[in-house]
């Protein structure tokens, strides 16, 4: 790709930044280490991205995973995973900050830096992409890389996918030519559309004062977007110093998911505060310190705005990046020798809060918040693994039906599209419903006994050798009434480690107990009660 | 059934707007509930309620004294659903306390689950609980009561069962007002001193299986009911459980989703739908 100046017939002068962007086309398809395939990466049952040859045939962002394979037979598909995405990017991020040091990232794969510095040290814009050129050439992910300059974050990231340097005062014009999609909120486009305005130029020439009464607050950001300025007035530049949250921890912690855990009553508390100040935060800064003197700082930028959780992940995010992805020439990329002693959250800015959440459903209600702080507490008083979340996932035997996982992790993207009132997809040879209410934790061994006193045992056919009469658990005995024909199970025979094979068998004692029986080696055991 | 409370009439706009789901396919800027009534049947309006309630989290359906209870099990309930304030007790099968719960989780509730180490959350989602609003905490260990307490501040409802009977105490009394207070409902899978109802579960009866055959299918649970003031007199009924939660949703399922009253006050079995 080569660069080329814009040549355009000026414009006004604007008062924002000038900003460079460094691109990269799909990079949860390059994360994922799909190269120049037919490849699709997916979160739950929708496309995220797709690669350049998928997107020949046709399949776009936002497909039903089974539209993008009828469409493509040949895809390959991958889970989208944000956290290794922003680990592989690490290199990347590395690169530019010898450049420039305040680099902002708004998501793996999309990095923004101001460059009125740099800019005058390497002399020139252009000659600055050159050196940035040559500092990413050795990455071998980074060689798919646009990189645009203009007069703020939104034109240059329109810059940076035509790989070109916006001149100072131009971006007016460049942005004029924009089809309307590039301002990625659907809702509003699909009515803009409607309405007959197909491009960023006719949108600007609209009245500002109209755009806020018949659109909202999303009607003024994508004005102020499509006019080169900002999205928000930058009112907060500065925010007051003692928003930021530090915490001092007594003994290192090496672990993300703890460091995360610590992390999250302060980003609760911080995002308490802004909101008492009807603040939102649109950009973070994270920095860690180990016991050893190493830090690692980091710029973090959200669309909308931080919650907590957000904020959490961010930090996550950076650790397992610090940590993992810090391979590369460059040595900042360093990874820590010793446990966390120190996290310091920093809104860098801040703007007034609207009132708008990134989800217009399914955003947190009053009730969930309750829920939380009184789960959080919990934690608190008991440990992290103490509450814990359930997640429908596919499995054949009752234990596996499900996917525990600690409260507050955030929950993997809908592993069997399961909702409230959605029926799990058929997973083959699982048992049929009802399942049992109450999986035992330790299976209780018991010897089955048939009308002669004599063991019953499951044959390798799977047949039982007499009829089941008499149950003994423990000092207990009881008779059976109903039985089913045993079913086999004979998972990962590959494998010698984890291969089971065992036969279960549903059975009914004379008390009314249902009880599900597992038959392995010979020993018959309790496995699960159905309640 | 406990009707919900009517907010979106069929046609027109209203005060209660705000959504772009709407059923018609039109994308409106001025975005209302539209839900014709004459394209959808019974069944298909409740799960949109349901689901577009749940998703917004309103508390209009549980804001009122009771908290929902399925359609299957509305008739042993005196109050019609789970009264706020109240404990209820539910002992001999933990497939009817999760069966409880499980509307108010779908309605917008969330419900706790305490000292259940052993519960399947599959065999809870097939009951009908809404799984994300179903957090658990297996392992109290001795603090039981200050966890009970905390999450009874936080969660409309608390799915307690504790390891070992229960006397009555202080640690009794606090959570009684701590939950009296907040309204909350604390539903115990075993036996409370003070509780306002009982549900007892003496007989089960699995069918489904034969000898050598089949596989468990349906069961029917004798449930006997006790309690303080209105449901004094202790009544016996017969609980089918079978289907999905779907049937039990709209009651329109046939005979085998009734449940029947067997005991006192009537001498003659009557059915109660």
């Amino acid at each position: 790709m080569h660069r080329r100046a814009f040549a355009g017939t000026g414009g006004r002068v604007v008062s924002t930044e000038r900003t460079l962007v460094v691109w990269c086309p799909d990079w949860p398809i390059t994360a994922a280490g799909l190269g120049p395939e037919y490849a699709v990466v997916s979160a739950g049952q929708r496309v995220v991205a797709c690669s350049p040859l998928a997107r020949s045939e046709g399949v776009r962002r936002g497909h039903r995973l089974r539209e993008a394979q009828a469409r493509c037979p040949q895809l390959l598909t991958a889970e989208h995973d944000p956290a290794r995405e922003a680990r592989v990017f690490e290199p990347i991020m590395a690169a530019v900050e010898t450049l420039s040091p305040v680099v902002e990232i708004v998501r793996p794969g999309l990095l923004a830096t101001p460059t009125r510095g740099p800019s005058r040290y390497f002399g020139g814009d252009g000659a600055l992409v050159q050196q940035l050129r040559t500092v990413l050439a050795p990455i071998p992910l980074a060689q798919e890389v646009g990189i645009g300059l203009a007069d703020g974050r939104f034109a240059a990231t329109q810059a940076a996918r035509l790989d070109l340097i916006v001149p100072s005062g131009q971006t007016v014009d460049f942005l004029a030519d924009r089809s309307i999609g590039e301002l990625d909120r659907p809702d509003l486009c699909n009515l803009l559309l409607r309405l007959g305005i197909r491009t960023l130029g006719q949108l600007a020439a609209l009245p500002e004062v109209s755009m806020a009464g018949r659109f909202g607050p999303d009607g003024v950001e994508a004005h102020r977007l499509a006019r080169g300025l900002d999205a928000r007035p930058l009112v907060a530049r500065c925010p007051p110093p003692d928003l930021a949250v530090t915490i001092e921890l007594d003994e290192p912690i090496s672990r993300a998911d703890q460091v995360a855990f610590v992390a999250k009553a302060s980003a609760d508390s911080l995002v308490e505060r802004l909101e008492a100040g009807a603040l939102a935060c649109t950009s973070l800064a994270v920095e860690l310190e180990t016991e050893y003197g190493e830090g690692h700082r980091r710029q973090w930028r959200h669309d909308v705005k931080f919650t907590a959780a957000a904020m959490v992940d961010r930090v996550r995010w950076q650790l397992d990046g610090w940590v993992g992805g810090g391979g590369g020439p460059f040595a900042s990329g360093r990874a820590p020798t010793s446990g966390v002693v120190r996290l310091l959250l920093e809104p860098v800015e801040v703007a007034p809060d609207d009132g708008r959440q990134a989800q217009l459903w399914g955003g947190e209600t009053d009730a969930d918040r309750r829920a939380a702080r009184a789960l959080a507490r919990v934690q608190a008083l008991l440990g992290f693994d103490a509450v814990t979340t359930a997640v429908l996932s596919g499995g054949r035997r009752p234990g596996d039906r499900a996917l525990v996982l600690p409260w507050g992790e955030s929950l993997p993207v809908d592993i069997a599209g399961t909702g409230p009132g959605q029926a799990p997809p058929p997973w083959p040879g699982h048992h049929p419903a009802p399942t049992p209410t109450a999986v035992l934790p330790t299976p209780v061994p018991v010897i089955v006994l048939d009308g002669g006193r004599q063991p019953v045992v499951v044959t390798e056919r799977g047949e039982l050798t007499a009829v089941p009469a008499l149950l003994i658990m423990g000092s207990r005995q009881h008779a059976i009434a109903q039985w089913s024909n045993p079913w086999l199970i004979d998972e990962r025979w590959w494998d010698s480690a984890s291969h089971v094979r065992q036969a279960d068998l549903q059975l009914v004692t004379d008390d009314g107990t249902a009880w599900l029986a597992t038959h392995q080696r010979g020993q018959w055991a309790l496995t699960a009660r159905y309640d | 059934m406990p009707r919900p409370r009517r907010v979106a009439p069929s046609h027109g706009r209203g005060p209660y707007t705000q959504t772009s789901v709407c059923t018609n396919g039109c994308l409106c800027e001025d975005v209302f509930v539209s839900v014709s009534s004459a394209a959808l049947t019974p069944a298909a309006k409740a799960e949109i309620w349901t689901d577009l309630s749940s998703r917004a989290g309103t508390r209009g359906l549980a804001s009122g004294r009771t908290l929902p209870v399925t359609p299957l099990l509305s008739s042993l309930f005196p109050d019609g659903g789970l009264r706020r304030g109240a404990v209820v007790s539910i002992t001999g099968s933990l497939g009817l306390a999760c069966l409880a719960v499980a509307a108010a989780t779908r309605a917008g509730s969330w419900c706790a689950a305490v000292g259940l180490p052993e519960l399947g959350p599959v065999a809870a989602a097939e009951l009908g609980v809404d799984l994300t609003r179903f957090p658990f905490v297996p392992t109290p260990g001795r603090s039981w009561s200050t966890v009970v307490a905390v999450l009874a501040d936080g969660c409309d409802v608390v799915l307690f069962r504790p390891e070992r009977a229960v006397a009555s105490g202080p640690d009794i009394t606090r959570i009684a007002a701590r939950i009296r207070q907040r309204g909350s409902v604390l539903v115990v899978a075993g036996s409370w001193p003070g509780a306002e109802l009982r549900l007892e579960v003496e007989r089960r009866r699995w069918s489904g299986l034969g000898a050598g055959h089949g596989h468990l299918a349906t069961r029917r649970l004798e449930v006997t009911v006790e309690g303080r003031g209105v449901a004094a007199r202790s009544r016996r009924f017969t609980v089918p459980i079978e289907g999905s939660p779907q049937d039990w949703v709209d009651g329109s399922a046939g005979v085998s989703t009734t449940v029947v009253c067997t005991g006192e006050p009537s001498p003659a079995p009557a059915a109660v739908s």
